[in-house]
C-alpha cells in the first residue's frame, strides 16, 4: 500500500519489525525497479523467525543493505537517538524523494521502547520537497527517460495529462515492457548510477575523542550514548580511547580511516555486521569485537568490560 | 465525450493471436468510452500474468507491480487520489492464488475500485499449471493425472465476504461484458467482475464448451439476496451463469473516506506541506516547550 500511495504522489512511510520485514521483501524490490520512493521503519529484535520478540539486537543491518532480489540502490540509516531518529527520518525521506529509492530506517527495540526526556527537537530542514517534475515543461513525459545522473523526470498519475506509467518487469523509458536486452543492460546502469551521487551526500561517521586515540570504538545506530560513555570513562581511566559511530550505513559514506589506529567493533549481534561491511568495503583490519547477543541493550559497564578484555 | 482511439496503445501485444483476452480489452474501451473517462483520469493497476499484461494495451496511467499484489496498490492509490478510476485487472492465478490473501481482505475494506479477473482456469503465461480455478480431474502441462484438489469458489468467497458487487461477464459476448464493466465502475465501493475467459492455448475446455453452457441472468433474478446470489455464484457445469450476481447497496463505509474527513476532503496531493508555523505547533503539541518555558 505504501508503494501505491507514493506513486499516486504523496509521501508514505511503513513500519514493521524482522518477521514483517522479510515477508515484506519483493516489495522493496518492487519500489527499486519501478523507482518509487519508500521509507521503511524496521524495529530490530533477537531473530531468526520469532526469536526473543520483546527485547533488542543489531542483527539486521546486512540483511537491510541487501534486502530485495536484484541489483538497485537504496539507502539504510540507523538512528542514535530519539533526537536524531526525527532529523534522520525527514533527511530519509527528502533523499528518498530525490533519488526515488527506498530509505529503510533500522531502530531497535531499544531504541523504540525507550522513555527519553529531551530538549523540544528544532525543525532546522529548510528543503522538504518531493523532487516531481513540472508537467508543463515536458511535452513527450517518459517515467523512465535516461538522464545523465539516472534520475528521470518524476510526476503523479493524475496531475496532468501525461501519463505515469511503471512496471516491474523491465521496461523501457516509457514504462512499458520490454525484452530489448540493449535497453535491460541501459536500465540496470541507470537504476545504480543514481546510488553514486547518492554517496556523496551521505554522511561519515560522528567521531569522538578520534584525533588523539590509540583505539577506536566503531558502533552503529541506538548505541551511541552507550559508546560515548564508555569512550570518557575508559579515558578517566587513562586509556587513549575515541569513537567512531555511523548512523548512515549505505550507500557507505566517503570516509578515510587513518592506519596508525586499532579499530574495535561495538554491536548488538552475534557476528560483527559493521565490521564485515568495513572489511569488504575498505579493507579495515578490526582488532577485536565486543558483541552482545543476549537481548539485553549495550551499556556503558558491559562496553568498558569488553574492552578491557580486548586491551589486557 | 472521448473517442476509443484515444486508448489505442502503442505497446506491442503480446497476447496469442484470437485470444479473448481482446475481447475483455474492448468491453473495457467500451466502458470507459461510455463512462467519458480520459487517459490521464484512469489508472489501471495489475500484478503478473498474461491478463495483467493488459494495462500496456490500453493507454492510461498504469502500475503493474508484482504478482499477486496489484490490489493493496491499487487500494492506496485510490484512497490518495479518488478522482481516478483505479481497476484493477488480473488474473485467475494471480488473484486467486499468489493473491488469495489480499482478495480476501479487500472485500472487508470496500475500496472505491474494480477489480477484474481474467478467469482462464489455468496459468497461462507459465504455459498451462493449473490454477485455483482449474476444475476437479482436469489434466493440465502439469497436472498429466488431473486435478487433484477441489476449485476454489471465488464469487462465493466475495458475496460471503460481504462484496458489495459481484458480477461474473464472458470474454466471448463484449456487448454484455462492457454493461458490465459499467455499472461495476460506476458502483460506489469495491465491485468485483470474474470474467470467463477461455484459455487458447493452454486452456481445459474449447470455446465451445463455455459457449454452449453459458446463460445470462433473467430480467427477473433478484441480485439483492445473499442466498439467491450464493446458489448462482457455485452454479457450473451444464449451466454457467453470467450478469450482476449480487448487489448491495445499503450504505456502508468506504475504504479511505474516514480517513481523508479527518485531513482533507478531496486528493490528498492537494495537500502539500504544512506551513512552518504548523509543524511548531504540532511539535509543542508534544509537550516540550511547555517544560522549557517553566525553566
Ligand atoms: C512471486 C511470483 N511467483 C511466481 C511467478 C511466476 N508466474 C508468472 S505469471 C504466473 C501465473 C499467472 O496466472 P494467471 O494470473 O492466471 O494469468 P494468465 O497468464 O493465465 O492470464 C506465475 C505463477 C511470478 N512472476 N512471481
Ligand atoms: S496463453 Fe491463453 S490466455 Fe494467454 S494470451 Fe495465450 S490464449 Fe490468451
Ligand atoms: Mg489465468
Amino acid at each position: 500500500m505504501a508503494i501505491g500511495a507514493s506513486y499516486a504522489g504523496v509521501r508514505a512511510m511503513t513500519a514493521t519489525s524482522g518477521g514483517g520485514f522479510a515477508l515484506m521483501v519483493e516489495g522493496i524490490s518492487l519500489a527499486g525497479m519501478t523507482e518509487t520512493p519508500l521509507v521503511i521503519v524496521l524495529g530490530q529484535r533477537p531473530a531468526p523467525a520469532t526469536g526473543l520478540p520483546t527485547r533488542t539486537e543489531q542483527g539486521d543491518l546486512l540483511f537491510a543493505i541487501n534486502a530485495g532480489h536484484g541489483e538497485f540502490s537504496k539507502l539504510v540509516f540507523a538512528p542514535a537517538d530519539p533526537r536524531d531518529a526525527f532529523h534522520k527520518i525527514i533527511r530519509a525521506f527528502n533523499l528518498a524523494d530525490k533519488y526515488q529509492s527506498t530509505a529503510i530506517i533500522l531502530t531497535d527495540q531499544f531504541l523504540a521502547d525507550s522513555y527519553f526526556t529531551v530538549e523540544q527537537f528544532e525543525l532546522d530542514e529548510r528543503e522538504n520537497r518531493l523532487y516531481l517534475a513540472s508537467p508543463e515543461s515536458i511535452t513527450d513525459y517518459k517515467r523512465y527517460q535516461l538522464t545523465e545522473t539516472g534520475i528521470s523526470p518524476r510526476l503523479y498519475p493524475g496531475q496532468s495529462a501525461h501519463l505515469v506509467c511503471c512496471d516491474s518487469d523491465e521496461h523501457d523509458e516509457y514504462g512499458h515492457i520490454t525484452e530489448d536486452l540493449k535497453l535491460r543492460s541501459r536500465m540496470v546502469e541507470k537504476r545504480l548510477k543514481k546510488f553514486e551521487l547518492l554517496r556523496s551526500e551521505i554522511l561519515p561517521p560522528e567521531e569522538k575523542e578520534f584525533t588523539e586515540a590509540k583505539d577506536v570504538l566503531m558502533s552503529w545506530g541506538s548505541s551511541r550514548n552507550a559508546v560515548f560513555e564508555a569512550v570518557d570513562k575508559l579515558n578517566g581511566k587513562g586509556n587513549k580511547v575515541g569513537a567512531l559511530h555511523f548512523t548512515e550505513l549505505w550507500p557507505l559514506p566517503v570516509y578515510q580511516f587513518p592506519s596508525e589506529k586499532q579499530y574495535y567493533l561495538v554491536e548488538s549481534n552475534a557476528t560483527g555486521q559493521l565490521g564485515r561491511l568495513l572489511q569488504s568495503a575498505f579493507g579495515l583490519h578490526v582488532e577485536g569485537r565486543i558483541t552482545r547477543y543476549d537481548g539485553l541493550p549495550l551499556d556503558c559497564a558491559y562496553i568498558m568490560e569488553g574492552f578491557e578484555r580486548w586491551s589486557r | 465525450m472521448v473517442a476509443i482511439e484515444e486508448y489505442q496503445s502503442d505497446a506491442e501485444n503480446q497476447w496469442c493471436p484470437g485470444c479473448p483476452n481482446f475481447g475483455i480489452l474492448s468491453a473495457l474501451k467500451n466502458a470507459l468510452v461510455k463512462l467519458a473517462k480520459k487517459p490521464e483520469e484512469i489508472c489501471l493497476v495489475s500484478g503478473i500474468g498474461q491478463a495483467a499484461k493488459l494495462p500496456h494495451y490500453l493507454r492510461c496511467n498504469f502500475f503493474n507491480g508484482l504478482h499477486g499484489r496489484a490490489l493493496p496498490v491499487a487500494t492506496a492509490i485510490r484512497v490518495v487520489n479518488p478522482e481516478l478510476t483505479t481497476i484493477v485487472v488480473t488474473g485467475d492465478g494471480d488473484c486467486y492464488g499468489e493473491g488469495g490473501n489480499h482478495f480476501m481482505h479487500t472485500f472487508r475494506r470496500n475500496p472505491d475500485m474494480t477489480l477484474i479477473v481474467h478467469n482462464n482456469q489455468i496459468y497461462g503465461l507459465t504455459k498451462g499449471q493449473a490454477s485455483p480455478t482449474t476444475e476437479l480431474g482436469d489434466r493440465t502441462r502439469l497436472q498429466f493425472e488431473g486435478v487433484k484438489l477441489a476449485p476454489l469458489q471465488p464469487l462465493a468467497l466475495a458475496i460471503l465476504q460481504g462484496c458489495p458487487f459481484v458480477a461474473r461477464g464472458f470474454a466471448g459476448d463484449i456487448p454484455h461484458l462492457s454493461d458490465l464493466f459499467v455499472e461495476a465502475i460506476r458502483f460506489k465501493g469495491f465491485s468485483y467482475v470474474d470474467v470467463i475467459q477461455p484459455c487458447i492455448s493452454w486452456g481445459t475446455h474449447p470455446v465451445s464448451w463455455y459457449r454452449e453452457r453459458i446463460y445470462k441472468l433473467p430480467p427477473d433474478y433478484n441480485p439483492h439476496q445473499v442466498d439467491g446470489a450464493l446458489k448462482k455464484a457455485i452454479e457450473w457445469g451444464d449451466r454457467i451463469p453470467i450478469g450482476i450476481l449480487y448487489h448491495d447497496d445499503t450504505p456502508r463505509h468506504v475504504f479511505g473516506d474516514y480517513f481523508r474527513a479527518q485531513i482533507h476532503d478531496g486528493t490528498l496531493t492537494e495537500l502539500g506541506f504544512p506551513p512552518r508555523d504548523a509543524l511548531d505547533e504540532l511539535l509543542e503539541g508534544f509537550g516540550a516547550s511547555k517544560l522549557k518555558n517553566k525553566r
